[in-house]
């Protein structure tokens, strides 16, 4: 096992991607007649957004497809100087070999803020002859209308189960595991139809051993959570704000986690504590006037603190 | 003008300020080198900035008659340099370039300080800290180490801690301080009235360094500094100004003291905050008073935001009123009384930044070579890839020169030390691999 899986089985043709196949047959026709107009890519995470973004690259520029593709995702980068510059450059210069244009994929477009997507909106017209940009985002509604416009949406859809299994299977026969019936029940519930999140729990679940079973795979996606979220909120109802505070700069700091991320984290963990089913729903009722004033505010440990003294006082009626 | 710290550094270990168990420590380190090789040949001095770490290896160096070569910045030059002398320096000790028998003390031993060593090389990638550990093992030369951060320097390599001797040294006593200033002055001709010099010996909490520069700062021009100059000069003790500020926010209960506190406090909100948010915890210690003091600074720091954003400071007033009033009168029950202290967040932030620079270069490689966001690399791929690299030695190998991980990289993604075999094993690894000398995957495998 050298590789990461799912870069190694990422579908290299519009033909191999599952289940959006009205997307693909629209795409394939832009392939033919070598015209592309700029592109919305909306839909959730793991159902194909890039992977179909790289495999219309492929087809239309061939095996040099990687000169006339850049990426660039806004999620890291999500000012206005990134469109001023990355992405400026990215557009104005011209492409190489006979293709006549390049492809500009942002990824998680709909981070960028509203000044940076208008900035947007001028280079998307100012560099129509040489650039045609791929959006990719969770959400069109957080694009501004103007660049929606101009653009062709595609929605992509969640997969269904049967599709996760679809290429699951694929996958478990190229690496020669042998999956449960129990195993791929697993790996479906494990993917909450997002294919990259399936692949990775396999690929932990086959390092241990080739024969996967529910077991395996719930253990190997655990592997792939961090565990202290849960004892920073287990930590914060006992009453100990000042270890828990501690706990909370570790999470951020050592680990890196972003506050929004935490956050989703510990509204994750909040389901899975053993409390009153009242209590959970007054935790999470915190978690998301946390999550609101995180936008809101300047410093996110101390609207994580907040949530933490929160939880101490309500986890005294625990007693 | 000549800076009168530098001026004034001890001529002699005898001179040195405080600090005497450190001092003898140190001399008895340097007699061995006088008949052979002590078993450690380095030492590392540690402690806070300005208390004679310096001086005393540069005192120990007049002592002992022995040479010197000081480097202190991060120039790379530097590196083979230190490498340069220190291991030629074995052979050549008792001969000048003419071939020239020379008694020790005229042509033997030079002592090395490498100054901020912690900081030493600490830009590049990784080597740096490698080199001097490999240094130190091959000198025929002692080393002195100067380092404010000792867990700094041995988080980058394990094997200093075995090969160099650490001698810690404490922040002096005012009254050692105090001490010293008297001296400085009366070397320069200045004559000071003792509050001045109590007050100078405070304020510097041990660091003679500074405390000798404002005695500099304050007499320039003058022959009698007395007390009214402190104030001309409009010296204030920050911390202390901080914590009166915090007494009056955390312990007074009263709107208007905790408000007004501040008015004349040199702190932006930004930073006051952080000190409130510091202590608070510690302060009100009925869970009830510390959610309604801890909402208090969560509202104040959404006013902070405001400002950020709409770049209109005039709402900065709002974010003041929260965190000082809004905290105060959040507190129904008593406070505890504790010590205030420093924010631990900005000593944790300075802390990890080399970590998460590390950690933000490796998820811009796996981003890139997976096509994913940073974050969500962080989220999605990371927790995975550190399972598989930590437990399967092909993907290890394969990854490290896929992705082209640096040392700090790969130490990273193991939990290891930087100059640990593990770390090491893996970088060779890959390099077989990529020059193609393993058969198993040919370099070609990684164009996708």
């Amino acid at each position: 096992m050298e590789q990461v899986w799912v870069e190694k089985y990422r579908p290299r043709s519009l033909g191999e991607v599952i289940n959006q196949t009205d997307i693909v047959s629209r795409l394939q026709a832009y392939v033919k007649t070598r015209s592309l107009p700029h592109l919305m890519f909306a839909g959730p995470a793991g159902t194909g957004k890039t992977t179909s973004a790289i495999a219309l690259a492929r087809e239309l520029f061939g095996d040099g497809w990687r000169t006339n593709f850049a990426q660039t995702n806004a999620s890291d980068q999500r000012g206005i100087d990134v469109v001023r510059t990355t992405i400026k450059n990215q557009a104005r210069m011209a492409p190489i070999g006979e293709g006549g244009f390049k492809i500009i994929f942002l990824d998680e477009a709909d981070h960028l803020t509203n000044d940076a997507q208008a900035a947007l909106r001028r280079t998307m017209e100012m560099y129509t002859r040489t650039a045609r940009f791929i959006l990719s985002v969770n959400y069109s509604s957080r694009i501004i209308p103007p660049i929606q416009s101009r653009t062709a949406v595609f929605r992509f859809r969640p997969l269904k189960p049967e599709h996760v299994q679809e290429y699951m299977k694929r996958v478990a026969k190229e690496e020669g595991l042998k999956v449960t019936a129990g195993g791929m029940e697993a790996l479906v519930y494990v993917a909450q139809g997002d294919l990259r999140k399936a692949t990775n729990a396999l690929q932990v679940a086959a390092a241990v051993s080739s024969k996967i079973d529910a077991d395996s795979l719930y253990r190997a996606a655990s592997a792939a959570r961090p565990e202290e979220v849960k004892k920073l909120v287990e930590t914060a109802l006992t009453g100990d704000f000042l270890e828990a505070r501690s706990m909370l700069d570790d999470l951020l700091l050592e680990y890196g986690l972003a506050a929004e991320d935490l956050l989703r984290e510990i509204y994750r963990a909040v389901y899975d504590l053993s409390v009153p089913d009242r209590m959970k729903v007054e935790m999470v009722d915190r978690v998301g006037e946390a999550d609101y004033r995180l936008i809101q505010g300047s410093n996110a440990r101390i609207q994580l603190e907040a949530l933490l003294s929160r939880f101490a006082l309500l986890g005294r009626e625990l007693g | 003008m000549l800076d009168w710290a530098e001026k004034h550094r001890p001529k002699s270990l005898r001179e040195v300020a405080g600090n005497p168990a450190a001092v003898r420590q140190l001399e008895a380190w340097a007699k061995v080198w006088e008949t052979g090789r002590p078993k450690k040949r380095a030492v590392v001095l540690v402690g806070d900035p300005g208390i004679g770490k310096t001086s005393a290896a540069l005192a120990l160096a007049a002592d002992f008659g022995w040479g010197l070569i000081e480097m202190n910045a991060s120039d790379k030059r530097n590196k083979a340099a230190v490498h340069e002398v220190a291991t030629r320096g074995a052979l050549y000790e008792t001969f000048t370039d003419d071939g020239e028998f020379l008694r020790r003390r005229d042509g033997g031993l030079k002592l090395i300080i490498l100054d901020e060593a912690d900081n030493l090389f600490g830009r590049e990638d990784y080597g740096g800290i490698g080199a001097i550990a490999e240094t130190i093992r091959k000198t025929g030369q002692p080393i002195v180490l100067v380092v404010n951060d000792y867990y700094e320097l041995t988080r980058r390599s394990s094997a200093l801690k075995r090969l160099a001797l650490k001698i810690v040294f404490r922040r002096p006593r005012h009254a050692t301080v105090a001490r010293v200033l008297r001296g400085v002055a009366a070397a320069e001709g200045i004559r000071l009235d003792e509050e001045v010099l109590t007050y100078l010996a405070e304020r510097s909490g041990g660091d003679l360094r500074s405390a000798i520069n404002d005695l500099q700062a304050l007499a320039a021009g003058r022959e009698v500094v007395r007390e009214e100059d402190l104030l001309a000069l409009g010296y204030r003790d920050e911390h202390t100004e901080v914590f009166q500020a915090l007494e009056a926010i955390l312990r007074s209960g009263d709107l208007d003291a905790a408000r007004k506190s501040t008015f004349t406090l040199d702190e932006d909100p930004e930073r006051l905050i952080l000190w409130i948010d510091e202590n608070l915890p510690r302060e009100y210690w009925n869970p009830e008073d510390l959610d309604r003091g801890i909402h208090a600074l969560a509202r104040a720091d959404e006013f902070l935001g405001r400002v950020r954003r709409s770049q209109r400071y005039a709402l900065w007033k709002y974010a003041s009123d929260w965190m000082t009033g809004g905290v105060a009168v959040a507190r129904e029950g008593s406070s505890a009384g504790s010590q205030y202290r420093f924010p631990l967040w900005l000593v944790k932030m300075s802390r990890s930044r080399y970590r998460r620079a590390t950690a933000d270069s490796l998820l811009g490689k796996m981003g890139d070579a997976y096509h994913v966001s940073r974050r969500r690399a962080r989220l999605t791929v990371l927790p995975m890839f550190a399972h598989l690299f930590q437990t399967e030695e092909p993907f290890r190998f394969f990854q490290t020169a896929r992705l082209d991980l640096g040392a700090r990289e790969v130490a990273y993604v193991l939990g290891q030390k930087q100059d640990s075999k593990a770390v090491r094993r893996i970088l060779e690894g890959a390099e077989s691999l990529r020059r193609g000398e393993s058969t198993v995957t040919p370099f070609s495998r990684f164009e996708s």
